[in-house]
């Protein structure tokens, strides 16, 4: 099991209680074995499915198949270390609106796994401190 | 005659096809349908799956096809899937094991394609609440 936890607000939502995103372990092995492609390959298909959401045809939306395809033929990246993979799961499964740009406060935190309130009352009061 | 068509990738790697170790024939017998076995398998296949907890801090117990879980709040698990969908659709499923309180019920749950990477579910206590269930399964097929 991952030693990490990311905490996360949303400042689109800012009514909606911090999340937690927790790591698979299968998914952490594949990137401590080196079997990742290059964060861009995400990206990439990220761009256009927000293309297709702003122009409103996120209902009919395909992915272009040769993008989509380099998720198996792209190139991998290597062994990533834990805290690596962790970063690179941020970049891949959190909102790319909430880690790339800067707000008056932080909008999300990688932690440990025991620094996460396993009390839900007291983790939807919470507000991510500087 | 059919012809056997073999593409270099571009990580060089090669492919290995092994006998079986019996003395018996074995044939492959391929549909006629594209298939990609990187992504499991081609159309109508279960695309990801878990077990999965709720209760106190969220957890995958097992799973496949998955990169994360998020907890998006009270009964609210968003799964995040280690491989894109090609298109926003897909037949996601959700059904509760063991309920908040240790038991085991009927409960109303649901579940949907919220993009070609994620899927939502609503662990349900009824029609209108969600809670956190202490066992669910869930998974998506296309």
């Amino acid at each position: 099991m991952s030693n990490y936890r990311v905490i996360f607000e949303d400042p689109e939502h800012p009514e909606q209680p911090a999340m937690v995103l927790v790591p698979s372990d299968n998914w952490l092995e594949e990137a401590k074995a080196g079997l990742l492609p290059p964060i861009a390959v995400y990206w990439a298909l990220q761009d256009d499915e927000q293309q297709a959401i702003a122009e409103g045809r996120h209902d009919t939306f395909k992915h272009d198949p040769a993008k989509h395809a380099a998720q198996f033929t792209a190139p991998r990246i290597g062994p990533l270390t834990e805290e690596e993979a962790i970063e690179y799961l941020v970049m891949k499964d959190i909102p790319r609106h909430i880690w790339s740009q800067e707000y008056n406060r932080p909008m999300f935190k990688i932690v440990k796994t025991e620094d996460v309130p396993s009390n839900r009352q007291f983790r939807n009061a919470w507000r991510i401190a500087a | 005659m059919a012809t056997i068509k073999l593409q270099g990738s571009s990580g060089g790697g090669s492919v290995t096809l092994t006998a079986p170790v019996t003395a018996a024939n074995r044939t492959i017998t391929l549909p006629d349908q594209d298939i990609d076995f990187g992504n499991i398998s081609g159309e109508g296949s279960v695309k990801a799956w878990a077990t999965y907890s709720m209760s106190g801090t969220p957890s995958l117990t097992a799973e496949g096809g998955m990169s994360s879980i998020t907890d998006l709040g009270t009964g609210t698990p968003q799964f995040n899937l280690d491989i894109a969908l090609p298109a926003v659709n897909g037949s996601p499923w959700s059904t509760s094991s063991v309920y908040s309180n240790g038991a085991y019920y009927p409960v109303q749950t649901g579940a949907r394609v919220t993009s070609t990477t994620a899927y939502q579910v609503y662990c349900g206590s009824s029609a209108t609440t969600r809670d956190d269930w202490q066992i669910g399964y869930t998974g998506l097929v296309r």
